[in-house]
């Protein structure tokens, strides 16, 4: 087993909203997998987090959520983004690129000091 | 919209909620097991090792609910505050609104109050929609009247199978205690059944049934529970004792609730006696089997089962049974014998007061929605100018990405904000305004309840949906991108044409308002100032009743005219007279001519009203003598009946020659000879002009004569004097003391107050009105 690392906070909603994109419908289960999965199993989802964030996309209007029924005929509940949703996700994505960018020019500086030192 | 929907779906629908997240969890707990075992953990071991990841369901379910309640009121909270500081920003604006507000919302939550307190409010009895009112419609005029006489009420009793059971109400005035410091109290007259059928418990002690209310029972009576906490302070040795009530013992059995203060919303009682005890306080008037006096009502408590319009089909098919076998001639004489019962709803108690007060009421209710009205339209106005500057902070908030509906949401919380306070505002002005002027329409309990609050809140909630979403969701159907269309919208055709419109309506609704409150108070103006015949400066009427002193006729004539010389020595009195019933003070008292003498009158003009006064009343009120003499003391002993006429009636009975000395037969064939002619003078009311008049002597053939009504005992002082109504008054006290006879005072009233008295309800919607109008002027600005 391979070591876990916790999702950054603040994050979480936006990889729930690209993992949703492009794709069919998922139920949670899936969305956990696909994100601990597309992480190179880096991260794990932990449900106490992942099914508030789903709630708190629902009643922000940023995914709407179907009752369908799984390949073993099981009752689940599929999410897939709204026009809102497509919205907030890439303005999450600029945020995220402009904040890593930050981190990374900060994080080059230190590097550049400690080479000087 | 959606949003609003999802939040209020999940809030409304949280159980549902809940077994949904418990599927869909329950579901990945499943999956996750399943995948754990796939790689190699036993059954047993992934289940739990799933359930270990997971946590707690509940807590889980807990938080992704929190989700949904905490988004929402926050928002609220957002809205809260952005709009707090917004108002406080345009704190003119705000003054302003809530000011408007405050004052529209009192005057409709004032009058709501008056009618609610008269009219609206139910009957504390259980199941008041049961209670039911008999009124008889009188074919010959039209007219429904719910006034009876005892063998009627007798005769359905009897009969009638519609009803759990019926009982007669009457109101009345008791004097309480004795002699000439006795107090005169509201009281009320009820048939045996009558607390029975109404339903209603003691506050303390019992209340009186069937066996109090027969000629045999002892005289008891039941006191309300203010005038026990008033009189008695609540002292519960009430119960049991004996107080006098018109001279006679009467026992108190107990105490209503507080919450009964007798079957007519605007005349409270203090205290209610069983009918057979006030037969017997009332003799003369033969109150059980009269079927001349009509006056008491008839109530009923249907039976199950029945309704309203089965047990009206029964009294109606009743009538003529129950009438055949009475001698009834209706209250102006015609035969009633022809006259069908109805039922009208009790549930709020007599028709009375509504009756007295509903249309100036109603009046008064359009007249404050107008003020309001007038309100709102200012208000809109105001929102209109101050849009201008909104909408450029509403479209910069719309680019910013503000959704419409939140916008729209954080208007309709300043109005809520405005019209909160306007009506927490307007309602304590209403309450404060309602205990100010309580006086002025009747002694009733105007008390704020959840009803009128209710009833404000519902204007409130009206208001702010005028004047706080429809500004709203035009001021943002600028599409976010419509920036610099703005400033044209400011002045288009749409604003200058919506603003004109509101502009004119408020003026006419203003100068409505201003023209209607002038015509009330011309009318009250013209009705109070005009000549009334009578000279009203310094004119006061002592009422005395001497019926328990036990003086007969020659007695009684002397103790009078002691008692007159005596007034009339009292050094600020100028003239003192006697008279039976007060002019303006609501009695009144006719004889019928006979048609055989007079056929060429009508009914109305054969009626002669009759006052029995004493020599120098005409000198005492100011009327003065046309023809013929006054009367003299002569005549107290003479056995001709003699009479002065006003001058309508000498014109009407006698025209184009004099009345002096003619003679005129009344009803009962006795001839009147006529002896003086005096200029008219108002009789009964303030609105119809002076009747045809008959005055005769008080005291013929040496007797004080008396009337069904007030059998000789009931007596006015008619004095004219520099000093105060109550200086005299007291002085006259002093007097009937001395004489140590059991004369009950009735207290003093001087003319001005009678007019007062008869021009209540005029006054005060001349008062209501002339406030409203101003209201709605300064409202208008």
């Amino acid at each position: 087993m391979c070591a876990h690392e916790a999702i950054p906070p603040g994050t979480l909603e936006m990889l729930v909203l690209q993992i949703l994109r492009n794709t069919r419908p998922l139920h949670g289960f899936e969305i956990a997998e696909l994100i601990a999965e597309r992480s190179g199993e880096v991260f794990e989802v932990e449900e106490g987090s992942l099914y508030p964030a789903l709630q708190r996309l629902l009643a922000q209007g940023l995914v709407r959520a179907e009752w369908g029924r799984t390949e073993e005929n099981r009752r689940a509940r599929y999410y897939q983004p709204t026009e809102a949703g497509y919205n907030r996700l890439r303005a999450e994505i600029e945020r995220y690129h402009r904040i890593s960018a930050a981190i990374n020019l900060i994080l080059k500086g230190e590097v550049l000091k400690t080479a000087e030192a | 919209m959606q949003n609003i929907w999802r939040t209020l779906n999940v809030l409304f629908r949280g159980r549902r909620q809940y077994h949904e997240l418990d599927e869909e969890m329950r579901l990945h707990l499943e999956l996750r097991a399943r995948k754990l075992a796939a790689s190699g953990m036993t059954e047993e071991e992934s289940r739990y090792a799933a359930r270990k990841r997971f946590g707690s369901i509940n807590r889980l379910q807990e938080d992704c609910r929190a989700e949904w309640h905490l988004r929402f009121l926050d928002e609220l909270r957002q809205d809260f505050t952005y709009a707090v500081r917004t108002l406080r920003r345009d704190w003119l604006f705000s003054l302003t609104t809530v000011l408007t507000l405050t004052l529209g919302i009192a005057a409709n939550a004032s009058i709501f109050a008056f009618i609610d307190a008269l009219v609206l409010r139910p009957l504390s009895a259980p199941d008041p929609n049961r209670l039911v009112q008999l009124s008889a419609h009188d074919f010959s005029d039209g007219t429904n009247i719910p006034a009876f006489c005892f063998p009627v009420f007798e005769g359905l009793t009897q009969r009638a199978k519609s009803f759990q059971g019926l009982f007669t109400w009457h109101g009345t005035t008791l004097s309480l205690g004795q002699g000439v410091d006795a107090e005169t109290i509201p009281a009320g007259v009820a048939s045996g059944d009558a607390f029975r059928t109404l339903g209603i418990r003691p506050q303390t002690g019992r209340l009186f049934g069937p066996s109090d209310d027969t000629s045999t029972a002892d005289a008891v009576a039941v006191v309300s529970e203010g005038f026990w906490s008033r009189r008695y302070g609540r002292s519960y040795s009430l119960i049991g004792r004996r107080i006098l009530l018109d001279r006679h013992p009467f026992t108190v059995v107990g105490v209503l609730p507080a919450s009964f203060q007798g079957m007519s919303t605007a005349t409270p009682v203090d205290i209610v006696i069983p009918f057979h005890a006030d037969a017997v306080l009332h003799p003369q008037w033969d109150m059980l089997h009269t079927t001349r006096i009509w006056w008491i009502g008839i109530f009923g408590r249907l039976r199950g089962g029945v309704s309203q319009a089965q047990a009206t089909a029964e009294v109606r098919t009743l009538s003529h049974a129950v009438l055949e076998n009475i001698d009834v001639h209706g209250v102006n004489g015609s035969p009633f014998s022809e006259a069908r019962f109805t039922l009208t709803s009790a549930a709020q108690g007599s028709r009375e007061a509504i009756q007295r007060y509903d249309k100036p009421l109603y009046v008064l209710i359009c007249v404050a929605f107008s003020v309001l009205l007038i309100g709102c339209l200012n208000i809109a106005n105001l929102l209109l100018a101050r849009g201008v500057k909104r909408e450029r902070d509403l479209s910069v908030r719309l680019t910013l990405g503000a959704s419409r509906l939140r916008i729209v949401r954080h208007l309709v919380m300043e109005s809520l904000l405005l019209s909160g306070i306007g009506t927490i505002l307007g309602a304590a002005l209403a309450i404060a305004v309602s205990r100010a002027s309580a006086h002025f329409i009747a002694a009733v309990e105007i008390k704020p309840d959840l009803r009128l609050v209710g009833f404000v809140g519902g204007i409130a909630a009206i208001v702010s949906v005028l004047f706080g979403l429809l500004p709203a969701i035009r001021s943002t159907r600028v599409k976010a991108n419509g920036t610099l269309k703005l400033a044209r919208i400011g002045r288009s055709f749409e604003r200058v044409f919506l603003g004109k419109t509101l502009v004119c309506v408020q003026v006419a609704i203003s100068l409505t308002l201003v023209a209607a409150a002038f015509l009330f108070v011309k009318s009250f103006a013209t009705l109070t100032s005009q000549a009334i015949g009578i000279d009203r400066k310094n004119l006061a009427f002592i009422g005395l009743d001497s019926e328990r002193s036990g003086m007969k006729a020659p007695d009684l004539a002397n103790f009078y005219e002691e008692l007159l010389a005596g007034v009339r020595a009292l050094p600020y009195v100028q003239s003192a007279s006697l008279i039976a019933v007060a002019p303006l003070s609501g009695g009144f008292e006719w004889h019928d001519l006979t048609p055989k003498a007079y056929p060429n009158l009508t009914r109305e003009q054969r009626q002669l009203y009759i006052h029995h006064v004493a020599p120098q009343y005409f000198r005492t009120v100011g009327v003065s003598l046309l023809e013929g003499r006054d009367f003299d003391t002569h005549d107290s002993t003479s056995k001709e009946k003699i009479g002065i006429l006003s001058q309508a009636a000498a014109k009407l009975y006698f025209p184009g020659q004099s009345a002096v000395g003619q003679v005129l037969r009344d009803e009962d064939s006795t001839n009147v000879r006529i002896v003086g002619v005096v200029r008219d003078a108002k009789y009964q009311s303030m609105r119809d002009p002076a009747p045809q008049t008959m005055y005769v002597p008080a005291i013929e053939a040496g007797e004080l004569p008396g009337n069904a009504f007030m059998s000789g005992s009931v007596w006015n002082l008619a004095i004219r004097a520099s000093a105060p109504a109550a200086t005299v008054a007291s002085a006259v006290r002093a007097m009937i003391r001395k004489t140590n006879k059991d004369v009950y005072m009735n207290g003093q009233i001087t003319l001005d107050q009678s007019i007062d008295n008869a021009l209540a309800i005029d006054r005060l919607m001349a008062i209501l009105a002339s406030s409203f109008a101003m209201v709605g002027c300064v409202l208008r600005r």
